[in-house]
């Protein structure tokens, strides 16, 4: 009889912990919901010492620059001339005259010069060459990008640029250059 | 990005042009900026008439060591005929839902340090005559030109801000605004372009364009691209280009492409009749194979119109070799024009010479035919040297329709029209080597008959 009080006791003692518990678990727990914000990271990169445009026809560097995208959302990268530092505008796309001890920047008289041929891009070796110009293009696209774990991730592109040359294509007096500026544009879509 | 060539000496005749340029050596010097990392990169919310809130956008440099100044504008928001999300200049922006002027920037430029991050916030706020729909801006964000003489890319990012007005009829049409079908070449890639316009006043994503070709007889081929990743933005016009896979032979055929929403809903449809006048083969998926030193290696082409045939002991090692169509679009051009006819192909993989030259075969099509003007004699199979940015016409024999020829070197291969080139196998680099040591052979004769006249 004795046992039985007190295993009673007990039962009690323990039914009177652990409802207590129980209560305090379903009135005081704190949900947290939350959801990262859209985002990504672009990285265009390289260096490019020696383009030898020596050949009459393509003029290809498919090793030195890399772009690097990640993001946590599908996403698109836009490339185009922006005419930045006041490139004329009938230059869009093309490497144009540049020179800052001769005109300051673009040579923007009636004798200013571009190759004949706009700048090309491709991100991978089998898309077709997007050819720059004053509108944005798409350039690459796609989904969220691996996380990569400990690694960087995202997803890395080599970057091909080909400058295509002709004969007509001027060479330039000294202290005198052709010049680009590529902006990429990267979205969230 | 900026691309420099430095100057040339002067300006002359063609042949001194061409001496001049090939000293010509261009500079591309990309100051490496970093990478651009923005968080709360789109917004996409439902806002009732006269409500507004406001949007965070954080901005850092990863790994920079230099400081980055950015300029942020809000523009008007549209697709590019690629799909590509655009701003529009505040001239330019138009469009009826347009929510430029519903954002507001708290600043415009932002001076950001390395391992900081910096925030502009945007306030968005719906005027309380908004109208039904959606409304659409972009904040655009990008870097200025970096460097001084040495100017690099710039990066940037745009934000789309697209906003549900709350309460409102949500219209989802659209309307097809042409069908056209491209080029049709055998072994090439046959697309057909489908214009096509969001004529509601909101937003769709998941959009499927399929286009169906059929005869007489029938359904000859199904294709579609999508669902889009993207938004098709109201008033904003789109091309989908569709690949055709399918072989078709010569005859009038229908092509009807369909767009339809997420939710399969047929947004339009519309049909065009167009003619075939060369049998068209679609170009062929790659192939790939592991070469041994000890055994032949065969790689084909899936539709078995191009071959190589590695023999045993062409390669020392074991090396992965993948053969791959190309687009007429994607072949370089060299220091002089050839005619080239539609079946193209690189084989990539290995460098270098193979130490025991391979047979390359491709059976030739109509289009290459058409090249040389009906005249087979006159196909060769020529092969792109990129050292020499020349396109090399080998020695070709012809086993029926198919073009045989034996190389060491492997890279990118054309079906050429050459007429009364009897394909010498030597490339053109020799040939001009061989020139000029001819000349300079001719000269010193020359020099020694004169000098002997005059000791005789």
């Amino acid at each position: 009889m004795k046992d039985l009080v007190v295993l009673t006791v007990l039962a009690l003692l323990c039914g009177g912990l652990v409802l207590p518990v129980s209560a305090a678990t379903s009135t005081d727990t704190t949900y947290i919901q939350s959801n990262p914000v859209q985002g990504l990271v672009l990285d265009v990169t390289g260096n490019i010492t020696t383009w030898d445009l020596s050949n009459i026809g393509d003029n290809i560097d498919n090793t030195d620059i890399s772009m690097r995208i990640r993001s946590n959302t599908p996403w698109q990268i836009n490339v185009y001339d922006a005419l930045n530092e006041g490139k004329p505008a009938a230059s869009a796309g093309h490497m144009t005259e540049y020179s800052m001890s001769l005109y300051g920047g673009y040579n923007t008289t009636d004798v200013g010069r571009m190759l004949y041929y706009p700048l090309e891009l491709q991100a991978q070796s089998y898309d077709i060459p997007v050819v720059l110009s004053g509108a944005q293009q798409l350039f690459a696209s796609g989904n969220p990008t691996p996380s990569g774990g400990a690694e960087l991730g995202g997803l890395l592109y080599n970057l091909t640029v080909n400058q295509k040359l002709r004969f007509a294509d001027a060479r330039l007096p000294d202290d005198d250059a052709y010049r680009i500026v590529v902006t990429f544009v990267a979205t969230n879509v | 990005m900026k691309v420099l060539i430095p100057p040339a000496r002067g300006q002359g005749e063609p042949l001194r042009w061409f001496f001049l340029i090939l000293i010509v050596i261009g500079l591309l010097c990309i100051s490496s900026v970093s990478a651009l990392s923005v968080t709360g990169s789109k917004f996409m919310a439902t806002m009732p008439p006269g409500s507004e809130t406001t949007h965070t956008i954080t901005l850092n440099i990863e790994g920079a060591t230099e400081p980055l100044d950015l300029q942020a504008d809000v523009m008007g928001f549209t697709n590019g005929p690629d799909g590509a999300y655009l701003g529009v200049s505040a001239e330019e922006d138009t469009s009826p839902y347009s929510a430029r002027t519903y954002v507001t920037l708290d600043r415009n430029q932002v001076h950001l340090l390395p391992g900081t991050s910096e925030k502009i916030t945007a306030t968005i706020s719906v005027p309380k005559n908004a109208g039904s729909g959606g409304r659409y801006a972009m904040i655009y964000i990008h870097s200025g030109v970096q460097g001084a003489k040495s100017v690099g890319f710039i990066s940037a990012v745009a934000v789309p801000v697209m906003i549900t007005i709350g309460g409102s009829d949500l219209v989802k049409t659209g309307t097809l605004t042409g069908i056209s079908v491209g080029d049709i070449a055998t072994g090439q890639p046959f697309v057909v372009t489908t214009g096509f316009q969001n004529t509601g006043n909101h937003h769709y994503y998941g959009v499927t364009d399929t286009v169906v070709i059929s005869d007489a007889t029938g359904v000859i081929a199904t294709e579609s691209i999508g669902p889009t990743a993207w938004a098709v933005i109201p008033g904003s016009t789109v091309n989908f280009k569709v690949p055709i896979r399918t072989p078709l032979p010569v005859g009038t055929y229908t092509v009807q492409s369909t767009v339809t929403k997420e939710d399969g809903t047929v947004l339009d449809s519309k049909s065009e009749n167009f003619e075939v006048a060369i049998p068209f083969t679609p170009p062929p998926t790659s192939a790939k194979i592991t070469l041994t030193p000890q055994s032949e290696g065969v790689l084909v082409s899936p539709d078995g119109r191009y071959s190589v045939t590695f023999p045993a002991g062409s390669v020392l090692s074991n090396v992965e070799v993948t053969l791959r169509p190309l687009q007429l679009t994607m072949v370089p051009t060299g220091t002089e024009t050839i005619e080239l006819g539609s079946s193209t192909f690189v084989v990539e993989g290995l460098s270098g010479l193979l130490a025991r030259p391979a047979t390359v075969r491709v059976k030739y099509s109509e289009d290459d035919l058409s090249a040389a003007n009906g005249d087979a004699n006159s196909l060769k199979l020529a092969r792109f040297d990129a050292g020499g940015n020349a396109w090399t016409i080998l020695s070709t024999s012809r086993d029926g329709e198919t073009l045989v020829i034996q190389s060491d070197r492997m890279g990118t291969w054309a079906v050429a029209a050459a007429p009364g080139v009897g394909g010498t196998g030597i490339d053109t680099n020799m040939m001009i080597l061989g020139g000029i040591i001819a000349v300079i052979i001719i000269l010193i004769s020359v020099f020694m008959l004169k000098r002997k006249k005059n000791t005789e």
